[in-house]
């Protein structure tokens, strides 16, 4: 479809449209620049920077939760994501959780099915993680299904009380209605167990306890719902300051001696934790830090404290 | 003054990009200036990069993207974004001013790629600029009580660095009607703070006239 005067399809910018009018009016167009060594000389060192959870977003510890019952289950349990922020727990800062990633909706359709197989012989855990609004919106059909069928898989709901990705619109969870008007909040527990499938929750900031509930919630039969309920990373920055101070220890921390690989930044990947390459020891980056602390509770060394600010 | 004057304002999500982008568009706008603004976000916010463009006009509503090679100023938080924005958006007249502090990305974090010198960042954007103002914005806000008022001390230094013709006191004003009430002190400070910093780097002191 390219023509000369411009491309058929993708998308126009505004420099597409100024080559494409100096083309049609012939008017002479140049273009304000600088040399292009120096250009490129510098676009060269400059690195992407790839899409990432908050700091202190709990999709973060719930998708580690998930991770670790996991492990622990040992039968290569299957993961169907679905649509919101916690997407990015199909790519490396979301640990490459997630085994299919399609449309709203898509992940308690997947499980279900995956979930049906046992008959066949599959016998791997199936999980479907899904968000709070897309709970509202897909994920209710796919549990009628799996409830009325009989399939067996659990499905998480990472209830952040907010539609994060997409800039914090109501939906029936927030009390909030379209037209901003405060109203009767509906209950996902209480939507769950109207359709008779057994519902547990769960704070994913104590990874402990999760992980702990995951792996038996997916030794059970039948479709079981877990919500893991902890307040988005941005909502919560914004109702109130942070409470807690987190900080390294550089006695405690080993560096890389310590056999972790780093873990709190090569692994965790909060953009709160990072790297202190002149002492070769981890540290808090305080303008970032939301306060969670569920690094230090994962530090293996315990270098990482938190303390409660009043 | 150049028309229309571009303005880039760069940084990573959360820095507070676009309460900047709305205080530096409603300051111009009291000086009767047409502004248009354009910002990209969404999926930014989730760390990653956040650009504004603030385009001023005496005489003519412009579009809010600025074409490639037009920024005038850039005021980037964070010096890899106003790297790539200057790579992206600068000619050698642009105006840079830039808070050496890097916001690593997630990959530099990880150990999947490296984060440049943040000194030879500014040495090279010194070369292919007209003027780099370094200022210490996360630094200076620190002092002036809290680092997340960073954004504020930059414009602060925007005011102090006289490459807009808005006087400080019209930013003031604009900063005490969009900032919490309860954090208009620590806003005040962070502005002066960074407009002293500005005023310092350019050899004058705060009575000079712009």
């Amino acid at each position: 479809m390219a023509g000369e005067r411009g491309p058929g399809c993708g998308e126009m910018n505004t420099d597409i449209l100024i080559e494409a009018l100096t083309k049609i009016t012939g008017v002479r167009y140049t273009k304000p620049d600088c040399p292009a060594e120096l250009v490129e000389k510098l676009a060269a060192k400059i690195p992407p920077r790839d899409f990432a959870m908050c700091p202190g977003c709990p999709h973060r510890a719930s998708f580690w939760a998930i991770k670790t019952a996991m492990a622990v289950d040992d039968r290569d349990g299957i993961i169907a994501g679905d649509i919101g922020c916690y997407s990015l727990g199909a790519f490396t800062t979301g640990f490459e959780l997630f085994d299919t990633l399609h449309c709203m909706g898509a992940g308690p359709g997947i499980a279900c099915g995956l979930g049906s197989l046992a008959k066949f012989g599959f016998n791997k855990p199936a999980v479907a993680v899904v968000g709070d609004s897309t709970f509202y919106h897909a994920a209710i059909p796919g549990l009628i299904n799996a409830r009325y069928n009989g399939s067996d898989f659990l499905c998480v709901v990472l209830d952040n009380g907010a539609t994060a990705m997409t800039g914090h619109q109501p939906h029936p969870g927030t009390g909030f209605n379209a037209a901003g008007d405060a109203v009767e909040a509906l209950s996902i527990e209480e939507v769950v167990r109207g359709l008779g499938i057994a519902v547990e929750i769960s704070d994913p900031f104590n990874i402990d306890e999760t992980a702990g509930k995951i792996f038996e919630m997916t030794r059970v039969p039948g479709v079981k719902v877990l919500i893991l309920r902890q307040l988005c990373a941005l909502v919560a920055a914004r109702r109130e300051r942070k409470k807690r101070r987190v900080s390294v220890d550089p006695e405690r921390c080993r560096g890389e001696a310590c056999g972790c690989g780093r873990f709190c930044t090569s692994v965790w990947g909060c953009p709160g934790n990072i790297w202190d390459s002149v002492t070769g020891r981890a540290k808090i980056d305080e303008a970032v830090c939301a306060g969670c602390g569920v690094c230090a509770a994962l530090c293996p060394a315990g270098a990482i404290t938190v303390e409660e600010v009043v | 003054m150049k028309d229309p004057l571009n303005i880039v304002v760069t940084g990573v999500g959360g820095q507070g990009n676009i309460m900047v982008s709305e205080i530096l568009a409603k300051a111009s706008a009291a000086e009767g200036f047409i502004v248009t603004v354009g910002e990209s976000y969404g999926l930014a916010q989730r760390g990653g990069a956040v650009s504004s463009h603030i385009r001023l006009s005496r005489e003519f509503q412009y579009g809010p993207v600025i074409p490639a090679g037009h920024a005038d100023i850039i005021v980037g938080f964070e010096p890899l974004e106003a790297a790539r924005a200057a790579t992206a958006l600068g000619h050698t007249e642009v105006k840079v001013i830039v808070n050496p502090r890097p916001v690593y990305p997630v990959g530099v974090l990880m150990g999947k790629h490296a984060y440049p010198d943040p000194d030879d960042l500014i040495t090279d954007l010194k070369e292919m600029s007209a003027e780099v103002l370094t200022i210490e914005s996360t630094a200076l806000a620190a002092q002036a009580g809290d680092p997340v008022v960073q954004n504020i001390v930059m414009v602060g230094a925007l005011a102090g660095s006289g490459f807009l013709p808005v006087p400080p006191e019209t930013f003031i004003s604009v900063i005490n009607s969009v900032v919490p009430e309860k954090a208009l002190e620590i806003n005040e400070r962070a502005f002066q703070l960074g407009f002293s910093a500005a005023r310092g780097i350019k050899g004058l002191t705060t009575l000079d006239t712009l």
